[in-house]
């Protein structure tokens, strides 16, 4: 009797303590499940709303978190995302001085060739704000939850430059449709590089499926630079064949392509793998080679031009945009005739979209400066009126003193997306005294430096400086300053941010990701611009 | 041997009392809360698809690779996610059975044919 009371006693004591230890986890995990739908919430509110005030572009302005356009429902705002990009933090720069008229402006230098004007503080939150954005998504509970944002591009889109090709690989890999503009110096510019003759501007061998066969394809586009040639043979990887009788001969001046359709049920580039062309011309017999992209083909416009023009003075880069789709790796190509300077990639899968840029050639020191002013626009400086901050002339960001002035043969600007130059035979000589309110134009009128307004600009992407240097220039001290060159500057309104972007409440208490009651997670699929992000959110609650 | 016949009672009893409460504590609410959530993600991802031109044309040019590139970028949304485009079945767009939830929507391709963009997970 006395065991089968205590048995009963432990039992109902067992229940009795054991309800406390379940009652108290309950609260937490239905914290915890409260949570998991607050981020959803949460996260529904700041990409579906456009904030408070509307147009907010500044956190230190913000009421309400949103990061919706108020113009475009269903999108990001683009201003919105980079406001909170810098909001998240800017890397520092390297502070510099231009010279103009005699007298010393401070300038920052933010990238290879970029400033901004003047020596920006470093923007901190008003820590006002995230109460604000709290209390607005909380209420009366705000100092009990935080949040934080990550917003990052969908698509990971990597160009490369590589001579007369550019190369572009998507993650997650699969076939995307993409559109390529690129700037680039031709074959018939007295910069270019390459010997008279027979170019191969792409290579390319790609699958198609007929049935359950898979069948490879190759073609391999010329042009041709030198005298009129006579092609003997063609190999791209393991597969070597003669060109028919009217495939064989291409004139001076002329672009041909070479196609064969199901050569092989196996890959005859499996690997890495290079074509090569031999030909015969006045001359005597060469061989070209280039690397294969193994992607099906981007466009390539066949036919002569007439002869090419003689290499003499300076001639202008020209911008080309062209499309093409990528192979199922996600990887495609794009020949460029001529010596590529700068790329731009738009990549569109059936939902997810992506953008990025690349340029050639990043040393220390560049030929000219951009100088972003925020009201009046961009100074086109020589390099040589940016100077360190310190005492001496010596180039910003180059400790070797008393480098001579660099003569430039061309200048020319390009905005991203237009495949018309924006000026050209711009001239500036750094003996010149530079006037800042001197607006650049292609008149070739000498002067140290000159301004491109924002009203030229208008909403492009990049603002894009191509520069030839004059070979008669001393050498610099300053290591490798390149003999042309290439300088972009990203312009605001343009692109939203390329990189991933983070934004937390939590930094008003703490330095780093606190420990608490329960963290939710959510996330969703937007567009901003031409980007799509995926947006993380994550909500803390605290006891 | 009648005390071990309670005490084995007993602890039955409490192992039960222990199971029960497991089974009904909240821990289950949060993976649904979670579950809800990750639903909501991928039907905003199926009403994006359906309504995507670039999608729609490309089922159109090559249905195949517009169905695996849709796939491709839905696991970016959840790993587990697939999409398939199937025809109605008497006016209706079917629902496949999924481990954990399924949607499924009409939309028109550029032709005019009515077809439907199913997402399950």
């Amino acid at each position: 009797m006395l065991i089968a009371f205590g048995l009963v006693a432990t039992f109902m004591l067992g229940v009795y303590v054991l309800s406390y230890y379940f009652a108290d986890t309950s609260k937490q995990t239905e914290a915890m499940a409260a949570s998991k739908l607050d981020a959803q919430e949460v996260l529904k509110k700041i990409i579906q709303s456009p904030g408070d005030p509307p147009d907010w572009t500044d956190i230190n302005q913000v009421n309400s978190l949103g990061l919706a356009d108020p113009a475009l429902p269903g999108l990001l705002d683009p201003k919105k995302v980079m406001a909170l990009a810098v909001a998240g933090g800017v890397k520092s720069g390297v502070s510099c001085k231009i010279n103009a008229a005699g007298q010393d402006y401070p300038v920052t230098k933010v990238g290879y060739g970029i400033y901004i004007w003047g020596v920006p503080e470093p923007r901190s939150v008003d820590p006002s704000v995230y109460e604000r954005i709290l209390r607005n998504l909380f209420g009366d509970d705000w100092n009990k939850h935080d949040v934080e944002l990550s917003i990052r591009p969908a698509l990971n889109i990597d160009l490369q430059l590589s001579g007369s090709q550019v190369f572009i690989e998507v993650d997650p890999g699969g076939v995307y449709s993409y559109d390529v503009c690129y700037i680039y110096w031709g074959a018939d510019t007295p910069v270019a590089s390459e010997p008279r003759g027979l170019i191969i501007r792409g290579a390319y061998v790609w699958s198609e499926t007929q049935g359950i066969n898979v069948r490879f394809n190759v073609r391999v586009d010329l042009e041709n630079t030198g005298s009129d040639a006579t092609i003997q043979s063609v190999q791209v990887g393991s597969y070597t064949f003669t060109p028919k009788p009217n495939e064989q001969s291409i004139g001076s001046g002329c672009k041909a392509s070479i196609e064969r359709r199901n050569v092989d049920s196996t890959d005859p580039c499996l690997g890495g793998c290079s074509a090569s062309v031999t030909f015969r011309n006045s001359s005597g017999v060469f061989t070209v080679s280039a690397p294969v992209v193994k992607s099906p083909p981007a466009q390539f416009p066949t036919g002569c031009s007439g002869g090419r023009p003689v290499a003499d003075g300076p001639i202008s880069p020209a911008m080309v945009c062209t499309s093409g789709v990528t192979g199922a790796d996600g990887r495609g190509g794009v020949s460029v005739p001529g010596s590529a300077l700068f790329a731009y990639a738009y990549v569109r899968g059936v939902m997810l979209r992506g953008v990025n840029y690349t340029y050639w050639g990043v040393g220390d020191v560049s030929l000219v400066g951009l100088v972003a002013h925020p009201q009046r626009g961009v100074y086109v400086v020589h390099s040589k009126l940016v100077q360190n901050a310190g005492q001496g002339a010596s180039l910003c960001g180059c400790e070797d003193g008393g480098v001579s002035a660099l003569g430039l043969r061309y200048l020319g600007l390009f905005l991203g997306g237009q495949s018309v130059p924006l000026l050209e035979n711009v001239r500036i000589n750094p003996g010149i005294n530079f006037d800042l309110g001197e607006v650049c134009d292609s008149s070739g009128r000498e002067r140290g430096g000159c301004l491109v307004p924002w009203g030229m600009v208008g909403r492009a992407k990049f603002l894009i400086a191509a520069i030839e240097r004059n070979s008669q220039g001393q050498p610099p001290k300053c290591g490798e300053i390149p003999q042309r060159d290439v300088v972009v500057m990203p312009l605001a309104g343009g692109l939203p941010p390329l990189y991933e972007v983070h934004f937390a409440t939590w930094r008003r208490w703490a330095g780093d990701r606190p420990e608490a009651l329960a963290v939710s997670h959510a996330s969703a699929v937007v567009d901003a611009g031409e980007i799509t992000y995926v947006v993380d959110l994550w909500v803390f609650r605290y006891p | 041997m009648r005390w071990v016949v309670e005490l084995v009672v007993s602890s039955f009893i409490l192992v039960l009392v222990l199971a029960l409460y497991s089974y009904s504590t909240p821990g289950s609410l949060a993976v649904q809360a979670g579950e809800r959530g990750r639903f909501a993600e991928l039907s905003l991802f199926a009403v994006r698809l359906a309504s995507s031109p670039d999608f729609l044309f490309r089922l159109l040019r090559d249905w195949d690779g517009a169905v695996a590139q849709a796939n491709v970028e839905a696991r970016s949304i959840d790993p587990l996610a697939s999409v398939e485009v199937l025809p109605p079945v008497g006016g209706v767009c079917p629902s496949p059975a999924a481990p954990r939830f399924s949607i499924s929507l009409a939309t028109v391709l550029p032709n005019g044919t009515a077809v439907c963009v199913v997402a399950w997970a």
